[in-house]
């Protein structure tokens, strides 16, 4: 048929020591903004993000865990079932930066070598950027796809790193679901979306 | 004959001003006049300019007109005339000439012989310095244009409004809800220093206003007062209550001297705020007791309300001021009590944890688990969400959830369990099976912590200011239900009676660290494992054998 698409839907977790602004990496991402007439919305924090791949409509639903850093354990609780993952620090607290190893284990040993992203934060507050070669050479030895330097103030490079881990995460489907990837199986369960035409379109499908 | 003379010295009178005594027949009425004092006065422009003046100043008058005087006959006659709203951009202060930097400020409310302006000592002489300020705190509130943004026509919400409308609106509104909003979250974005030159500035009336308005503005302004004297929200410092009490006595006191007397007798106890509240069902503990106690022994409701007794003891120690700017990350030691009770599921967590995995037979591993899947459920029954989310943070954690066999040798009951609570804390739609819950605001309750820790991280990425660079009410807004909603719960006390012998079993079990846990679950069921087997035949399982002696099991 003329004009079909596929649909996909993604679980990305957004994780990273308090404070090294994944919500507001998330809220740049998916809404462009960056904490200014950002409506507070209680009730619906997943973010949702709809792009078109190809002839694929892809839905990232982005997992937020902020608040609960403190809880060794609990984050993991909603670790299951996720399809990709970005570890988030920030370059001006090294703390953060230290953090990064155990958070990429307990994904690890969470989930099935699942793509994740190294997202350096806050760039825009960096004098000089980060020693490439430094920086690869950790990613390597820690299993991340890659590392972006990225200001969720300044909207620098934020599109451009979810774009190079969406990539992976299609790859990576199509390669363990050779066949399966034509249907559009649900895999997150949309009820209430941030984007109210995402939300009735979820309605239309699930009723 | 009108006689004239000189007095002997006054107690209220410098020795050096010469009093002129009338006397008039038999009637004697006595008039002390004072002549005037000799100062040189310095004033400081705004655009860094510098005048002296010899003046010769009334000492019985007040420093505000001392201000007019000096500006207007003396400095700038062009200045508009002060003091149509006060207080007025000029502050007076004295030094000596010999230590100009050290300067004294006079209050503008009181008389300057009332203020101790010492004597010339010699060559070293008192100076006054009259100092125009910037306007500290922008355009006089009864100047602002800028109007408040409401949500909509039906929903009274302030979204956004800047703070000298916020002030207007709080000593015009008898809405009591939104003076506690605003006074949990001002200091956010001003000081108790603006918030006060803001009521005084709303005090002072524009002449033109009717008596009658004007004057129940004055009794709003002093009810906020009061209510700001009275609030469990805010110490102010003592510099701020000295201000405040100076502007109460000396402008307040004036005018209404009975309304001024009732303020000056507020006092400040800090009471805990009084809520209503049901009582609502709780099951009651078995309180089973039996001759050497094992982990198992403790009936499940048991362990729940032990759990709970200790958790709400440092839960209803929650200061408000812990939620603010996510203290708990940034300052720790500014948020014990959050802290200690994240700690305290973080402890169960491992506990729960640690007690499955080191029994050495499957059957005892899936006892455990039905186990504490019932506590869990107790905990959702007496509302500690708390910690009944740190169970389900244990039971779902990987080393637990792996061993699959141990799910599959659950009973059915116990199955259809687990699935309510995975159910309960689905995170679909941001906890809304848990929100809807505990929307019916049954008390007593221990909410979940984290889930209020994220939402007031969320609150914060809304800015304090606008585009417009008007103040955000709507933050303001969510942190106070959040605030609210722990100081509603932190008033209902359980009724739990303590339980010395399941509390000593429960503080006794054994914890691992994560990866000890994990390299037990491993060891248990290896990747790719066919069966699980019994720990006691692996090394781990050894490793922690005196483990399961502690806790009696296998």
């Amino acid at each position: 048929m003329e004009g079909e698409t596929e649909e996909r839907d993604y679980k990305v977790l957004v994780v990273g020591e308090g404070g090294c602004g994944k919500t507001s990496y998330i809220n740049q991402y998916v809404n462009h903004i960056f904490s200014k007439a950002y409506k507070a919305t209680v009730g619906v924090d997943f973010a949702l993000k709809q792009v078109q791949w190809e002839n694929t409509r892809v839905r990232l639903a982005l997992w937020d865990i902020a608040g609960q850093e403190r809880f060794n354990h609990m984050t993991r609780v909603y670790y299951k079932g996720a399809h990709g993952a970005m570890v988030v620090f920030d370059v001006t607290k090294d703390k953060t930066f230290q953090a990064v190893p155990r958070w990429k284990k307990d994904i690890d040993s969470n989930l099935d070598n699942i793509p994740t992203v190294l997202v350096a934060n806050k760039c825009d507050l960096l004098d000089n950027p980060l020693d490439t070669e430094t920086m690869e050479k950790f990613c390597a030895q820690h299993g991340f796809i890659g590392w972006y330097e990225t200001s969720a103030k300044e909207n620098i490079r934020v599109e451009d790193c979810g774009t190079f881990l969406l990539e992976h995460l299609v790859k990576r489907d199509r390669e363990l679901n050779p066949g399966k990837y034509t249907n559009t199986e649900k895999t997150v369960s949309l009820t209430q979306a941030s984007d109210p035409r995402l939300a009735a379109k979820t309605c239309n499908n699930s009723c | 004959t009108i006689r004239f003379n000189q007095t002997k010295q006054h107690k209220f009178i410098d020795e050096d001003q010469s009093v002129i005594e009338y006397t008039n027949g038999n009637m004697i009425a006595i008039k002390l006049k004072p002549l005037p004092r000799k100062f040189t006065v310095r004033y400081f422009n705004d655009n860094g300019t510098v005048q002296v003046k010899e003046v010769s100043l009334d000492m019985f008058t007040s420093v505000q007109y001392v201000i007019n005087h000096l500006i207007h006959l003396h400095f700038d006659p062009n200045e508009e005339f002060l003091n149509h709203s006060a207080p007025d951009p000029f502050t007076l202060f004295w030094c000596y000439t010999s230590q100009p930097e050290e300067e004294h400020m006079l209050s503008p409310f009181k008389y300057m012989s009332d203020q101790s302006v010492p004597r010339d000592e010699g060559e070293n002489k008192v100076q006054l310095i009259l100092k125009r300020h910037k306007s500290l705190y922008g355009t006089n509130i009864w100047d602002e244009r800028e109007p408040i943004v409401f949500a909509d026509e039906n929903n009274k919400d302030i979204v956004s409004a800047t703070f000298n409308k916020l002030v207007e609106y709080a000593t015009s509104t008898e809405d009591s809800n939104f003076r506690e909003i605003f006074l949990l979250c001002y200091q956010s974005y001003s000081t108790a220093e603006e918030l006060l030159h803001k009521l005084i500035e709303r005090y002072h009336t524009p002449m033109d206003m009717l008596f009658s308005d004007s004057n129940k503005i004055k009794l709003r302004v002093c009810v906020f007062v009061k209510y700001w004297l009275s609030t469990s929200y805010e110490v102010p410092s003592e510099e701020v209550v000295e201000k405040i009490e100076d502007f109460v006595k000396n402008v307040v006191g004036r005018e209404l001297p009975e309304v001024a007397a009732t303020l000056m007798s507020t006092q400040r106890e800090v009471k805990p705020k009084f809520y209503f509240y049901r009582k609502d069902s709780l099951p009651q503990g078995k309180m089973r007791q039996v001759l050497n106690m094992t982990l198992l022994d403790v009936d499940p409701i048991d362990f729940a309300q032990q759990v709970t007794l200790i958790a709400f003891n440092i839960f209803k120690k929650i200061k408000h001021t812990e939620f603010f700017k996510t203290a708990w990350e940034k300052e720790p030691e500014k948020a014990k009590n959050i802290v200690a009770l994240v700690e305290d599921a973080n402890d169960l967590t491992k506990k729960v944890m640690t007690s499955i995995l080191v029994n050495e037979k499957l059957k005892d591993r899936a006892k455990t688990l039905a186990y504490f899947i019932k506590v869990a459920l107790c905990l959702m029954e007496i509302r500690n969400y708390h910690h009944m989310l740190s169970i389900h943070s244990a039971i779902a954690n990987i080393s637990v959830t792996r061993l699959r066999f141990t799910f599959e040798a659950l009973g059915k009951k116990s199955k259809q369990d687990y699935q309510t609570i995975e159910h309960f804390w689905s995170f679909d739609q941001n906890f809304k099976n848990y929100r809807d819950t505990l929307r019916k605001g049954e008390c007593p309750c221990i909410p979940a912590i984290p889930v209020i820790l994220g939402d007031i991280i969320h609150n914060e990425e809304v800015p304090l200011r606008n585009e417009a660079g008007k103040i955000n009410y709507s933050r303001a807004r969510v942190l106070h239900s959040n605030v609210d909603m722990v100081q509603r719960y932190q008033s209902a006390e359980y009724p739990i009676k303590d339980h010395p012998a399941a509390r000593a079993v429960i503080s006794d079990i054994p914890r691992l660290g994560e990866k000890e846990c994990y390299a037990l679950s491993q060891d248990v069921l290896p990747r790719n494992g066919t069966e699980e087997k019994d720990a006691g035949s692996t090394s781990m399982g050894k490793r922690f054998s005196h483990f399961r002696d502690t806790l009696n099991l296998g």
